[in-house]
């Protein structure tokens, strides 16, 4: 089964910023590597913008520093996108959001975009459902579009991600570290591209936000 | 005022049991004046207060209080509690429009978009112009997710209300979210006009003009980046970034007989000092991811990032 697998802290820093900017769209590049027959891991998330997701300025620099990082810290590199729209409605990639996805596909031809879904996101924190996020992938010169959507193996979209799995599988922990983390305040800690062009101090990097999870979450091996 | 308000907040965090009244005053008084939209911390703080201090508000600020803890709530999804919090401010005032706009905004809250509507055209039919009820209407339409129609109710808003900064800030929003970038770019040309200080509309609008593209877009941009660079001192990031993001897209050859071309042709070195020093700075650690990216802006001509 051909799967995308995220490591929890990346999630953590999608949900943190979207705690941290709960009125706001936000959107991010997702870092980790791809592997034979389209499997793709992502261990980290890089989190750009909450005012201008519609201008260039900020998204091009972010996304040049982020790629900058990439070949000097090596190991992994831009794997995808990720968005979560203000508005509260079903977890679609909007127009503006293709166009950004084809970008950072440039610089990967196997990226996939992951969209954080306000509705199921509302069910996560109520314990009711378990996975907030959904799948997008690459169908060929098609766009892009939701994976495992009843399309079959079949398809030109062969070797794209069909599932989106969370790394150990432990929805319920996750929830659980969320919560822990909101509580605590963390997700203000969290600093996206476009804080740190109006403050240069603020890390977009999130080394310390990455390292008091470790504190935050005893027992957890990040 | 912001390091007060930061100083309060780690005052009321560290309280044992119930804060105390004066902190709470102190801090949804700084929240007002300083319009930061923090909504959960306001409904918590402000229910206590609500909860057990009214005696120490006076009657204005008590129901300003009442008004404040009302819309955070709204905010914060927290709706049984909204409801009580109107509930009081309608008994109190019953009469009133404010009071009514509420009412609207529970029913926003919930989805009820049909209800909301009712209530803000019988205000509107009493008082057709009332400011605050056709501010409701392009809420309603943005949450209703029919951008197009919140873009129209917001330009006849304008019509009438032209000095309304955010409503500009808010229209040029709008229209990027439809990606009209003319149009966009069009209030922000009557934002410079209302406030030709504001350095941060020099760089929105330049962003716009940077994302339409093209020769002279990317030359007007350019301008407006410079005025931005000029106007924080040289300490804008964005403006310092996008004076090279365009110099990179503009091809054409300077004669270097006058100052100005010699100038434009000195600007994007200036501007990448300027940002290797803010970085050596401010973030050092990133100097290796930037350094690169100067280098080829510097160096590339039409080819952008």
């Amino acid at each position: 089964m051909v799967a995308c697998t995220v490591d929890q802290v990346a999630f953590l820093k999608v949900l943190a910023h979207a705690a941290k900017f709960p009125s706001n769209s936000i959107n991010g590049i997702l870092l980790g590597n791809c592997s034979e027959g389209g499997n793709v891991e992502i261990h980290d998330a890089i989190p750009l913008c909450h005012t201008t997701l519609t201008l260039a300025p900020a998204l091009e620099i972010g996304l040049a520093q982020v790629e900058s990082y990439t070949h000097i810290a090596g190991g992994f590199k831009i794997v995808g996108y990720y968005q979560s729209d203000a508005r509260f409605g079903p977890g679609d990639l909007s127009p503006l959001g293709r166009k950004i996805a084809d970008k950072v596909s440039e610089h990967q031809s196997d990226a996939v975009v992951i969209v954080l879904d306000n509705k199921r996101l509302e069910q996560f924190c109520k314990a009711q459902a378990d996975n907030p996020f959904e799948l997008f992938h690459r169908d060929g010169t098609k766009g892009w579009k939701r994976s495992g959507s009843g399309s079959s193996a079949a398809d030109s979209g062969a070797t794209a991600p069909k599932v989106l799995q969370l790394k150990g599988n432990d929805w319920k922990q996750l929830r659980e570290e969320f919560f822990t983390m909101f509580k605590q305040l963390k997700h203000r800690t969290l600093y996206d591209f476009e804080e740190h062009l109006d403050d240069p101090a603020k890390d977009w990097l999130n080394r310390n936000f990455s390292a008091a999870l470790k504190f935050v979450l005893p027992g957890n091996a990040l | 005022m912001e390091i007060e308000l930061e100083e309060i907040e780690r005052q009321l965090r560290g309280a044992k049991g119930v804060p105390s009244a004066d902190k709470l005053i102190k801090y949804l008084r700084l929240m007002r004046d300083l319009r930061i939209r923090d909504s959960p911390t306001v409904a918590r703080y402000g229910n206590i207060l609500l909860r057990h201090f009214k005696s120490h508000l006076s009657e204005e600020e008590l129901w300003t209080v009442h008004e404040q803890v009302a819309f955070a709530a709204l905010d914060s999804h927290a709706l049984q509690f909204a409801a009580s919090v109107i509930q009081a401010i309608n008994r109190r005032f019953p009469e009133s429009v404010r009071a009514k706009r509420l009412q609207g905004m529970y029913y926003e809250a919930v989805g009820d978009y049909t209800h909301a509507e009712g209530i803000y055209r019988d205000l509107l039919g009493q008082d057709p112009a009332n400011e605050m009820i056709l501010k409701r209407m392009v809420a309603l339409e943005r949450s209703r997710g029919n951008v197009n129609a919140a873009i129209e109710a917001l330009r006849k808003y304008l019509d009438t209300f032209a000095n309304d900064k955010e409503g500009w800030e808010e229209l040029a929003e709008l229209y990027l979210e439809v990606q009209n970038y003319r149009q966009a770019a069009f209030c922000y040309e009557e934002l410079l006009m209302h406030v030709p200080g504001n350095s941060s509309y020099y760089v929105r609008y330049a962003d716009i003009l940077y994302t339409t593209g093209g020769p002279t877009n990317y030359k007007t941009a350019r301008s407006y980046y410079a005025k931005a660079i000029e106007l924080t001192a040289g300490g804008s990031l964005r403006a310092l970034f996008g004076v090279l993001a365009c110099s990179a897209h503009i091809t054409d050859k300077v004669a270097l007989q006058d100052a100005r071309s010699r100038a434009q042709i000195e600007l994007p070195e200036v501007t990448s000092q300027a940002l290797l020093r803010i970085y050596k700075q401010h973030a050092p650690d990133k100097l290796p991811f930037v350094e690169p990216i100067l280098a080829k802006l510097l160096s590339g001509h039409g080819q952008g990032i």
